[in-house]
């Protein structure tokens, strides 16, 4: 029993070092592609920011810039995604790993009011949102999104889940 | 022992719903949102297949369902997407040429490429790099969407 938990417990963590890859991969390119056009690696540049053009608007009024180059994604997305990666480093410190813990749906919800604000505001023209404001709501969507997942993901080693 | 209701209907329910968010002009700004799009798709199939679930009693959603719906579903929008788009003309080039316009510093050997693709036989490598990308990022988030729909949609706690 115990090695039994040693070993489902190991694939979590094996697991759970897959997702923490990806998420880290997926945010790295959004940098990578201004980085990667500043020291004139066109081509994949290019690519980089044709790919991120499916998922986003990618307007420079609206997005970071590094060196002179903008993000690959707007300031939005840039603070979803990155709040992703910040919630997927702080999910083993709350969850300790336990595959059948996720936290009450209410929370989810919570997440979407501020990101639903800062939206609304502008479009129903009551206030001009900002960076900061987009990339904070970005960020507590992104980071509490993870709870809800990465359970999700990491149900795959655990035999135990049907 | 009763046996799992089919996922093609509900996955064939979500990649639809993927199809034509990510092709019909305005609406298709909802992917602009994080693929809110193909999120979406993947949540409605997990809920459709849900509620066929409902009629049998012994048997729960799980997480490994999520998963695949949300593949499936998201492989389905993919190719019914580029499909759409081919027909109604809201294919990749008018990506590039929407990211021409805003990015007017784009490297030079990047358009030497796209030009490259764009002589092939009707554009057919831009369709498949279209195709392959949409594959790509629908799988990705459609499964975001499925496991994310398991946690949401199921009454106690999973697992």
């Amino acid at each position: 029993m115990k090695s039994n938990t040693k070993t489902i417990f190991k694939s979590t963590t094996f697991l759970y070092l897959v997702f923490f890859s990806a998420v880290s991969l997926w945010c790295s390119l959004i940098i990578a592609a201004p980085l990667l056009a500043k020291y004139e690696y066109g081509l994949a540049s290019g690519i980089t920011y044709l790919f991120f053009s499916k998922i986003c608007h990618q307007m420079p009024e609206r997005s970071f810039f590094i060196l002179g180059k903008q993000f690959a994604v707007c300031s939005r997305c840039t603070g979803l995604y990155f709040g992703f990666l910040l919630g997927t480093i702080i999910y083993p410190l709350i969850s300790k790993f336990k595959s059948n813990w996720i936290p009450a749906k209410k929370y989810f919800f919570l997440a979407g009011i501020p990101i639903s604000i800062d939206i609304f505001i502008r479009f129903f023209r009551i206030a001009e949102n900002t960076f900061t404001s987009r990339l904070i709501t970005g960020l507590i969507l992104g980071a509490i999104t993870v709870f809800f997942v990465l359970p999700g993901f990491l149900s795959i080693s655990d035999k135990s889940i049907k | 022992m009763q046996e799992k209701p089919d996922k093609i209907k509900p996955a064939l329910f979500g990649g639809l719903t993927i199809a034509i968010i990510s092709t019909v002009p305005v609406i298709n700004f909802i992917n602009c949102f994080c693929c809110a799009g193909v999120i979406l798709g993947g949540l409605l199939s997990v809920h459709f297949y849900n509620k066929s679930l409902a009629e049998l009693a012994d048997i729960e959603l799980t997480y490994a369902d999520g998963i695949t719906l949300g593949l499936m579903s998201g492989a389905i929008g993919a190719v019914i997407g580029t499909l759409f788009s081919s027909v109604i003309g809201t294919n990749i080039q008018q990506s590039i040429q929407k990211m021409m316009e805003y990015s007017s510093d784009l490297p030079p050997e990047f358009e030497e490429a796209l030009d490259m693709l764009g002589q092939h036989q009707e554009g057919f490598a831009l369709i498949a790099l279209g195709l392959m990308m949409s594959l790509i990022i629908n799988c990705i988030f459609g499964m975001l969407g499925g496991i994310l729909g398991v946690s949401l949609f199921t009454r106690k706690k999973v697992g």
